[in-house]
């Protein structure tokens, strides 16, 4: 087990030899809605934990803004509740960083517990639900599942990154169609969360954003058995500065494409892909979706266009170029980027990214304005059809990415060589 | 008469023939130490090459995130500019040595001028360098976040990035040795100067636009759609 179980100080009650499910939040600065997120856990454990050990586990990065305050006030509630966290004057490790290094804590807890089932939640979100925690433990304890990845309820056009890059990438990467991935909502199995620990998963730097992301690569890989569950919409409050579009993209991205490099030999291996388990039931999002100006972001593809061919120039072979600056005329206003044009840019991108060919913060901030150039093309197609058919859509694009596969790995074996 | 000239040609003969006899195995001599240090430089630099190879050097720059050094290399090879540096300092202390060994009148005095300023040559030298990685890095940078912050003049921007740091690695590495003295500095701080205020006047005549462009857009921003309101995770 990692030192750092050593670093932990838990606050009493003292932690019990075994329990069957660990619930744990990890935190830093969210103590806006930190209280809500435990109070959720509470009352779905009360609901779905009855008769089972729970633990419940509060795992605080020091914030500042009295997020430990909120959490040693809610003992008072629930004198069951742990808090998790490096013991006061103990040097914490830069790497990972923060929150990460409280999610390793939180499964290491679980591991020392002997846990059957541990569930990890977001303490930014301001809309769980308490049945959220049956929805997540439940295929783990009664189906055998090894994870448990969220679906939440959106409106049709949210989720472009989601939808335009991950879900398609990862899909035709790793073969198993589990809908939503990004967050840091997820449910593991004991025996998981042994593996990951084993395998030092969690001691490598990721972004905050793409945790579950990393936790579903490496059960596919692993060929654990997942699944994926329908919940309701999920809202986040702000814990600090927003992250800039550009930022997000290269966070999750970042992790995406590192997870890709760290996972050649398994997924060049993979063809076609295969649907995963569903549990419960979509839920409808209410509420009519914020209008979008998909002008504003055809305006910034084609700004891109003008500007940082040269920086694309390093990454995207000359057929893309040309077909992207015939895009970016004036005359080719109402046109959209292909499916397949788009699938091998981001195919593109992910083995620029292997290469180092720039800096890969740039490279990956360079991929905005194509991005917001597919999610123009993408909102002005579906501005007006049903959600059905949306997603029936980002089906269809997946398939796309499918297909264009086959490019992928012969640039990634012969990046020199194939370069048409 | 024939006999003096006989003797003036004689005489001029042997000058020569006395001349040439002297500078002969001075240009052999350096013929030979060039030859000999392009051989040794060759041979090094071979060596070298075969020694980062093995290493996988270039590769491994890459995952240290060394990605620099790798654009500004030929061929993108760090191992190939290092390999190059080696080679051409061997041949060109050659040629040092091959002068000395000629004899030519100022080489005695150039060697010692020469290897006293190596180390503010080099300095200079790094200084240049360091400051074109970070112009280019800086620019790319520039250009980029610009280009997302939808800035119509990106370009414009991400090129005086460029030229200002270019500009400003310049200056410092020729005062470094001591090339221009006063007027460097002068030259720079005009020219810095200058920029600044020609940024300070555009912004400021240009602010009071951009202030109710801003406040315009702020106003608006409420009852217009806009692609922050959607969620992109």
């Amino acid at each position: 087990m990692h030192d750092s179980t050593q670093r932990i100080a838990t606050a009493a009650p003292a932690v019990p030899a075994a329990a069957e499910i660990v619930v744990g939040v990890p935190s830093c600065n969210h103590a806006g809605t930190v209280a809500l997120v435990l109070r959720a856990a509470q009352a779905g454990l009360g609901e779905f934990g009855s008769g089972q050990s729970t633990l419940l586990v509060s795992a605080d990065a020091r914030s500042s803004d009295g997020t430990r305050e909120q959490v040693r006030g809610l003992r008072a509630e629930n004198p069951l509740l742990r808090e998790l966290g490096p013991a006061d004057g103990a040097a914490v490790p830069v790497s990972p960083g923060v929150e990460i290094r409280e999610l390793r804590m939180i499964l290491e807890l679980a591991l020392q517990v002997h846990a059957r089932a541990c569930l990890v939640l977001d303490a930014s979100l301001t809309s769980m639900g308490a049945d959220w925690v049956a929805q997540l433990l439940h295929p783990i304890l009664a189906d055998q599942f090894d994870i448990v990845a969220p679906c939440f309820a959106r409106h049709k056009l949210d989720g472009g990154i989601s939808n335009g890059i991950v879900y398609p990438l990862t899909r035709a990467l790793y073969g198993k169609r589990v809908r939503q991935s990004l967050g840091s909502v997820f449910a593991l199995s004991g025996r998981l969360v042994e593996r990951f620990l084993a395998k030092g998963v969690w001691d490598i730097e990721i972004s905050a954003l793409a945790t579950d992301a990393r936790a579903m690569t490496e059960a596919i890989c692993g060929e654990y058995a997942v699944c994926q569950t329908f919940l309701g919409p999920a809202e986040h409050a702000a814990s600090g500065p927003s992250l800039d579009l550009s930022s997000i993209l290269a966070g999750v991205l970042g992790s995406v494409f590192d997870e890709m490099n760290r996972n050649v030999a398994f997924w060049q291996k993979v063809r076609g892909s295969e649907p995963v388990r569903w549990f419960g039931t979509p839920v409808e999002m209410g509420g009519n979706p914020p209008p979008v100006d998909a002008h504003k972001m055809w305006e910034s593809f084609r700004l891109g266009c003008r500007t940082l061919q040269d920086v694309w120039a390093l990454v995207l072979p000359p057929a893309t170029l040309l077909a992207l600056k015939y895009l970016a005329r004036d005359d080719a206003a109402g046109a959209g980027l292909a499916d397949d044009l788009w699938a091998r840019i981001v195919y593109d991108f992910a083995l620029g990214y292997r290469l180092h060919v720039i800096n890969r913060g740039h490279l990956l901030r360079a991929l905005t304005p194509l991005y917001l150039g597919w999610l123009a093309s993408f909102v002005r197609e579906m501005d007006t059809a049903p959600a059905q058919d949306v997603e029936r859509r980002v089906q269809q694009l997946s398939m796309v990415y499918e297909a264009q596969k086959p490019y992928l790995i012969s640039r990634w074996r012969w990046p020199d060589r194939f370069n048409p | 008469m024939w006999d003096q000239i006989k003797d003036a040609l004689y005489g001029a003969t042997h000058r020569v023939l006395v001349g040439v006899a002297n500078f002969l195995p001075g240009l052999l001599a350096l013929v030979l130490a060039v030859l000999l240090s392009s051989l040794v430089g060759w041979l090094l630099g071979a060596l070298l090459g075969l020694i980062l190879r093995a290493l996988d050097f270039d590769k491994r720059l890459q995952k240290w995130g060394v990605v620099a050094l790798a654009e500004w290399s030929p061929k993108n090879s760090p191992t190939l500019l290092l390999r190059k540096t080696v080679t051409w300092t061997v041949v060109v202390l050659g040629w040092l040595v091959g002068l000395t060994a000629f004899g030519a009148g100022v080489t005695p005095q150039l060697i010692p001028h020469v290897v006293e300023s190596l180390p503010n040559l080099g300095t200079a030298i790094i200084v240049v360098l360091l400051g074109v990685l970070l112009a280019r890095f800086l620019a790319r940078a520039v250009l980029i976040s610009a280009v997302n912050m939808q800035i119509q003049s990106a370009r414009l921007l991400s090129l005086a990035i460029k030229w200002l740091v270019l500009v400003f690695a310049a200056a410092m590495a020729l005062d470094h040795l001591s090339v221009g003295g006063d007027i460097v500095r002068l030259g720079f701080a005009i020219l810095f100067g200058g920029i600044v205020l020609a940024l300070a006047l555009a912004i400021g005549l240009g602010s009071k636009e951009i202030v109710s462009r801003s406040w315009e857009r702020q106003s608006q921003s409420k009852s217009e759609p806009s692609d922050d309101a959607l969620k992109h995770l």
